[in-house]
């Protein structure tokens, strides 16, 4: 027995500087958002003359740490109203694409008519198109129909942009279902519609989160498109738009910057945390995002 | 009323002809097995027949009703799958009730017809289960539950049995059986099995590459192949066939091989004439030769030399192989008695009614040719 | 409180707006096709009624926009007079574009090599260990931020206060801690590209790490184990086994954070607009679209973004072609 406790000693040991190496990168990690988090919680007088490493001269005296800094910025610096726009944005930006590439795939994987796989392909190749390539003609095909600066307009354009990669992810897990599953619902008497919405939907579950996790994370984190599409209207501003701003508008207040950007944070590392098994798979098959 | 009638179908992928001009029809309440070597196109008959795949030529009928054009779902067919296809996210409930609700049918009447069925099959303590959590023969009966249960004017199964191990499938045989006589309905059942076609089909189809080489009872395809493929596809082991000629010496029909050669009976094989001093292809079913101590009673034989190259002992019988000094092998069945043993010159009684004879060129029976 | 809740009503129904009408467009489609499609043409039409909502979007926002932009690209700041290929050869002498294009080569070259290697062993060590989520997660979690967010995570890190005064920035405070004078990092010309760089590095490791690390657990353990028979140190089992052997997982990864790079906008934009000579290519495309409204010029950036992504994903979707490591 001690036997066995000295060969694992001497392991541990042996494994010294990759120990030394792991923990150093992790904190290397880590200590930009943990100074970010610490910093929103402080008051702002403190923020803005010592640095936030100072808390831990007394970790556990509580009195140097509130909440105030959230309260301003969620009402006097509108970040509440961003977060709201934000959620108005990014829950119809999910849905509506994967809605709209379910029901692309299942045609591309299990419906027979002429030329099919080419316009796979073709999709598939539309996963090369940068953003940028797009902005000045749908900005100003915008302007004419009035849709700039629009909830609707944000919706269709991040629906577009993230359709490539929804329909590819989608028809080629759908594509990969049994073939006896579908001409089994078949000869039960479903027509296509039922096949789709009672087993093709059901049985998809995986890879239509791992597209939805992978398409609400980008748009919630996009700042470009909502740029672009939105301009500067305040009232439909989400909140990369609005920390932007507040970074221009108040670029020395600590305080407020550091609360604000945490905000931005908390939903997308719930959902990341939550799923990130869904987030990784996409990830794999999505790395050729445009 | 559920009279299944195929008329010169035919279907073509790409390059592969799959089915070549089939006409068959097939009467209410019967049970056909089609059968034939793997790719011969028995899947393909029964895509065809469920409406999974069009036809490129010809007509289907089931019933009055030419469904060339009616969807799968409307030809009011139930179809048991080879890999089940029972659908992994539901229980075995929900897949029995699927096709039933699909059809508007009411909770209470979905609810009695499933657990009818579900008695039939003795399925009533899986009901909640999902497939997953079945066994390989659990699963088999749901997905013939599944379809029975639907009560559809034809059955369709294709090779229900090929994932089970042989005991389960003896059982299965026994019970699809059952079920067919209790149901009534028409069954269409493939299978590559031949002890499957044999002892389920009231009738078997022979497939080969697409074309069909023969329907017919199968006690009538045992006795009278219509060709050289029929001939050597049912049987186990398979039929042994010689190269020789026929020539008539006397008032004797002679087939003469390199090795061997035999009087033939001239009752037993109409037609022969034209082939008179021409080549012909003489097939011997290893049950018609026998250990020659072991001749059964009544039996017109002619007596054969071989070198025994592999014996199996079965228990009820011997499986010998022998040698005629012509490099090919030939299968005997004899008598579980027999003292025959390894490396042996053996003498052997060949039941010479029971030849068959077939065209070299065509391969078609020459019994079966009738009279030009 | 009242306002409050008003506006969460609103939002919620956009929300419900938006989500129930896609589905009720489908819904009223099929049904439509059902019903009124005369028995045969239903199997031909259904396909392209699934199809088309895709299909419609993907020619709006993708498809023709593109042909427009390289239609655009030849005429002048207002689309009305043709230029030719003006547009480009200002674009390829101008300064401050001259400038873009250094810079994003030197993202590519520093983000793609930080990133990976990094990524890489991290990978390679955490696999060594027991505790090994724990690393990997803690530096996969930045993945979930917005380029915004870690903008401003960075900013207050790179903060700056005069020599003398307290600094709150870390990064700082090290430096005069270890008695050295404040930095501004992000305007010293000679750094503050580095500055950046570094941010983007600390975003994108964690993708690598996953991709990687997947690969590394890939290699067959027999294989190791082999090599270790024959006497291989480990550092030799690195550079002559692994390596080769996740070969193509590096080339996806490293492509995958090139196209990143390529476009990168987001840190540019909040963290210095472009200015003090920190311009990228995306920075400057959208300076010259609502700036200088420069129609022309901005399209001329848009399109050599999309010729410069052409061959790199050309090599990307080669080795895509392979089994997606999706399931
Ligand atoms: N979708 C298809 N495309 C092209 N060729 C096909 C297709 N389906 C079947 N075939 C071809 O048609 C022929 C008949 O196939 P089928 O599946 O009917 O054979 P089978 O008799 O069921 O064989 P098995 O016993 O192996 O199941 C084969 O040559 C096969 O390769
Ligand atoms: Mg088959």
């Amino acid at each position: 027995m001690p036997n066995f406790l000295a060969t694992r000693l001497t392991t541990w040991v042996s494994q010294t500087p990759i120990h030394l190496a792991l923990v150093v990168l992790s904190t290397l990690w880590t200590l930009p958002s943990l100074g970010l988090l610490i910093s929103s919680i402080r008051p702002p007088e403190e923020v803005l003359t010592t640095g936030w490493w100072t808390v831990f001269q007394h970790p556990f005296d509580f009195t140097q740490y509130s909440l105030e800094n959230y309260r301003t910025v969620l009402s006097a610096e509108g970040l509440g109203q961003a977060l709201l726009n934000s959620l108005t944005i990014a829950i119809p930006a999910t849905v509506i694409p994967i809605a709209i590439a379910a029901f692309a795939a299942y045609a591309l994987a299990w419906m027979e008519f002429p030329g099919r796989q080419w316009l796979f392909l073709a999709i598939v190749a539309l996963l090369v198109v940068p953003l940028q390539m797009t902005f000045i003609p749908l900005l100003r095909a915008y302007g004419h129909l009035g849709l700039t600066g629009t909830f609707a307009g944000l919706w269709l354009a991040h629906t577009g942009y993230g359709l490539p990669l929804g329909i590819y992810l989608l028809r080629n897990y759908i594509g990969s279902l049994p073939r006896d599953l579908i001409e089994a619902a078949a000869v039960d008497g479903a027509t296509p519609w039922q096949i789709f919405t009672r087993l093709i939907v059901p049985l998809s579950m995986p890879a239509i989160a791992s597209f939805a996790v992978f398409q609400f994370l980008w748009v919630w984190n996009d700042l470009l498109v909502a740029l672009v599409y939105l301009g500067g209207t305040p009232t439909v501003a989400p909140l990369t738009i609005t920390l932007t701003n507040l970074v221009g508008s108040r670029g020395q207040d600590w305080h407020l910057l550091t609360a604000g950007a945490f905000i931005t944070m908390t939903l997308p590392l719930l959902v990341f945390l939550a799923l990130q098994r869904y987030f990784v798979r996409g990830l794999l098959a999505g790395s050729i995002k445009g | 009323m559920a009279q299944v009638r195929f008329e010169s179908v035919s279907k073509r992928y790409g390059d592969v002809l799959a089915l070549h001009d089939l006409t068959l029809a097939i009467a209410d309440g019967e049970f056909l097995v089609f059968v034939g070597p793997s790719g011969c196109g028995k899947t393909t008959t029964l895509r065809l027949l469920a409406g999974l795949e069009p036809v490129t030529t010809g007509h289907l009928y089931i019933g009055d009703r030419r469904v060339n054009d009616l969807s799968a779902k409307d030809r009011d067919i139930a179809m048991v799958f080879q890999s089940y296809a029972l659908y992994p996210h539901m229980s075995v409930y929900e897949n029995m009730a699927f096709s039933l609700e699909l059809q508007g049918l009411g909770k209470g009447e979905i609810q009695q017809r499933v657990q009818r069925a579900a008695q039939q099959m003795e399925l009533e303590d899986l009901l909640q289960r999902k497939p997953k959590e079945l066994s390989g023969g659990q699963r088999q009966r749901v997905a013939v539950c599944r379809a029975i249960v639907r009560n559809p004017a034809v059955f369709l199964m294709d090779e229900p049995l090929s994932n089970l191990d042989a005991q389960l499938r003896g059982q299965a045989r026994v019970e699809i059986s059952r079920l067919h006589r209790e149901l009534g309905s028409t069954l269409i059942y493939v299978t590559h099995d031949q002890v499957e076609a044999m002892t389920m089909g009231t009738r078997i189809a022979v497939l080969n590459q697409g074309r069909l080489q023969q329907v017919d009872t199968p006690q009538a395809l045992y006795r009278a192949p219509s060709n050289k493929f029929v001939a050597g596809f049912i049987g186990s082991p398979a039929m042994n066939f010689l190269a020789g000629v026929l020539v008539e010496t006397d008032d004797l029909l002679w087939f003469k091989a390199e090795a061997v050669s035999f009087p033939l009976d001239r009752t037993t094989c109409p037609g022969y004439q034209r082939y008179l001093g021409q080549p012909v292809i003489c097939g011997i079913r290893p049950e018609d030769i026998h250990d020659a101590h072991y001749v059964p009673t009544g039996l017109v034989t002619s007596p054969l030399q071989g070198k025994i190259s592999a014996l199996e002992r079965m228990g009820n019988e011997v499986i010998v192989y022998l040698t005629l000094g012509d490099r090919q092998t030939y299968a005997a069945r004899v008598d579980r008695r027999s003292a025959l043993a390894l490396g042996e010159t053996g003498l052997f009684a060949v039941n010479t009614r029971a030849i068959h004879l077939f065209d070299p060129d065509t391969e078609i029976a020459i019994a079966a040719q009738g009279a030009p | 409180m009242t306002h409050i809740f008003g506006r969460g009503l609103v939002a919620a129904l956009a929300i419900g707006l938006g989500c129930g009408g896609v589905f009720a467009l489908f819904y009223g489609a099929n049904g439509l096709v059902e019903r009124f499609a005369p028995g045969n043409s239903k199997n031909r039409l259904l396909p392209w009624v699934y199809l088309t909502p895709a299909l419609l979007l993907l020619a709006v926002y993708l498809v023709l926009p593109t042909l427009v932009t390289i239609y655009i690209s030849c005429f002048d700041a207002r689309s009305q007079a043709f230029v030719g290929l003006t547009n480009y050869l200002t674009v390829f002498t101008d300064k401050t574009m001259g400038e873009a294009f250094r810079n994003n080569l030197l993202w590519l070259v520093g983000v793609t090599g930080g990133s990976v290697s990094l990524g890489l062993l991290i990978a390679v060590l955490a696999d060594r260990v027991r505790y090994e989520p724990v690393p990997k997660t803690l530096i996969f979690l930045p993945m979930a931020i917005s380029f915004v967010g870690a903008s401003v995570i960075w900013k207050f890190i790179y903060a700056f206060r005069p020599a003398g005064t307290a600094q709150i920035g870390l990064l700082n405070a090290v430096v005069t801690s270890l008695g050295f004078e404040p930095v501004g990092w992000l305007v010293e010309r000679s750094i503050n590209n580095l500055a950046l760089i570094a941010i983007m590095i600390w975003l994108q490791t964690g993708f690598c790490m996953v991709l990687l690390s997947a690969a590394v657990k890939g290699i067959p353990q027999e294989i190791i184990e082999a090599a270790r028979l024959d006497g291989a140190s480990e550092g030799q089992i690195f550079w002559r086994i692994t390596l080769p052997l996740i070969r193509s997982t590096i080339l996806v990864v490293s492509t995958t954070t090139i196209l990143l790079v390529l476009k990168v906008f987001d840190i540019v934009y909040v963290m210095t607009a472009g200015n003090q000579g920190t311009e990228v290519l995306a920075s400057r495309m959208f300076k010259e679209m609502f700036s200088f409204r420069h129609y022309g010029r901005g399209s001329a950036i848009a399109v050599l973004l999309l010729l410069a992504v052409i061959p790199i994903m050309v090599l990307n979707i080669r080795e895509f072609r392979r089994p997606t490591p999706l399931r």
